[in-house]
């Protein structure tokens, strides 16, 4: 069914005030408009009711419990991050620097490891680390995880420069770049 | 109404406050409360974002395990569950993101749908609901996905849905007029 899409724009607050008077006005006037927003308000309310169900809430506190219990036998965890994020920066820079082969832009340059911020380092070595605080809770364009997945990538000895290119977008180079102090080559 | 409202929301808002100091200060038993109050949420909600119910486990594990270390970072500047469901909400993109990463470079580890064998519900008809409607979920792009998933199923208001995704209350609306556009049509279908 085709309905007016003034019902949609409507139930999603995107209406202006003149416009949401002149739908409200029109409602009252138009069986056709009332019966297709009923509808609209139907179908999406049985959608969503037909989620809920109920689960075996036991499993996650169970799974939860064993995983709690588990966790302070991982000590390869910590050497396992920092190795991996070790590999990390060397293939990242190493491949920016091949892929952009050019001496000239090579020279531009400007890196610096010792302006990288340490809380920095000890979020992507440290997968517990990933929340320091409260507010860090809004600022994750990047997290550790993230990084672990590059780095679990990025240490496959099979893997090729047109992987790379696919793993690290634009905008996460312009991140990392910025971290590291790298922004002439951008 | 308002007031009994608040005061009710009020006494919600305490009890977490509570259960958390209590739990900081030793009480095991106050973590485990508060991991039973809150783990259904965190796992529908890693459910309708990934569709994969070994994700959504995996994700719930995460989130719990996370409360368990970092909770005395809390500073109660928001409410527990936004800071939970913006915990889970993370988990779940980073999670989308590594399986899309894994797709694009071929090492076989696809994205299968809802292919596990959990028995997390508790009948085989619950399970049958749910991935209809996950099915129709994976339907919509991620930004569309996670406002529809956030005002619909967890009654959030764009204010509290932006404070979660970053994205600004003009976004959320445009993004969720789209969604709902495309939910029914596909409902429809039906």
């Amino acid at each position: 069914m085709k309905y007016d899409d003034r019902i949609y724009k409507y139930l999603s607050s995107t209406l202006n005030n003149s416009d949401k008077e002149k739908f409200e006005k029109d409602l009252e006037h138009s069986n056709e408009l009332r019966e297709q927003l009923n509808s609209v308000k139907l179908s999406l309310n049985n959608f969503v009711e037909t989620s809920k169900v109920d689960i075996n809430d036991t499993l996650i506190t169970n799974n939860f419990i064993a995983l709690k219990n588990s966790q302070n036998s991982s000590p390869r965890l910590k050497f396992k991050l920092s190795y991996g994020l070790t590999v990390f920066l060397i293939v990242f820079v190493s491949s920016t620097i091949y892929f952009f082969n050019n001496e000239s832009i090579q020279s531009d340059i400007d890196l610096n490891l010792s302006n990288i911020d340490d809380s920095l380092l000890i979020n992507w070595v440290s997968e517990k680390n990933i929340l320091e605080t409260e507010s860090e809770l809004y600022d994750l364009s990047i997290t550790s995880s993230e990084v672990d997945i590059f780095t679990e990538f990025l240490s496959d000895p099979n893997i090729t420069l047109t992987d790379i290119e696919l793993i690290i977008s634009e905008e996460e180079i312009q991140y990392l770049s910025e971290k590291l102090k790298i922004n002439k080559i951008l | 109404l308002s007031k009994g409202c608040y005061t009710i929301f009020g006494w919600i808002l305490l009890e977490d406050k509570e259960l958390v100091l209590k739990y900081l200060n030793g009480d095991e038993n106050s973590f485990n409360l508060l991991a039973r109050k809150h783990q259904k949420n965190i796992y529908w909600h890693a459910l309708r974002m990934t569709g994969n119910y070994d994700d959504a486990m995996e994700i719930t594990q995460q989130v719990l395990l996370l409360m368990y270390n970092k909770l005395s970072t809390f500073k109660f500047n928001s409410a527990l569950s936004t800071w939970i469901y913006k915990i889970t909400h993370t988990r779940s993109l980073n999670l989308l993101r590594k399986n899309n990463l894994k797709r694009l470079i071929r090492l076989g580890n696809e994205h299968d749908f809802v292919q596990s064998d959990e028995n997390i519900f508790k009948s085989t008809e619950a399970k049958e609901k749910v991935e209809i409607v996950l099915k129709q979920l994976q339907k919509l792009p991620k930004k569309q996905r996670e406002v529809f998933i956030l005002k619909n199923f967890e009654d959030m208001k764009y204010s509290e849905i932006s404070e979660i995704t970053g994205q600004s209350v003009g976004a959320l609306k445009a993004n969720y007029f789209h969604a709902l556009k495309k939910i029914i049509e596909l409902t429809d279908e039906i």
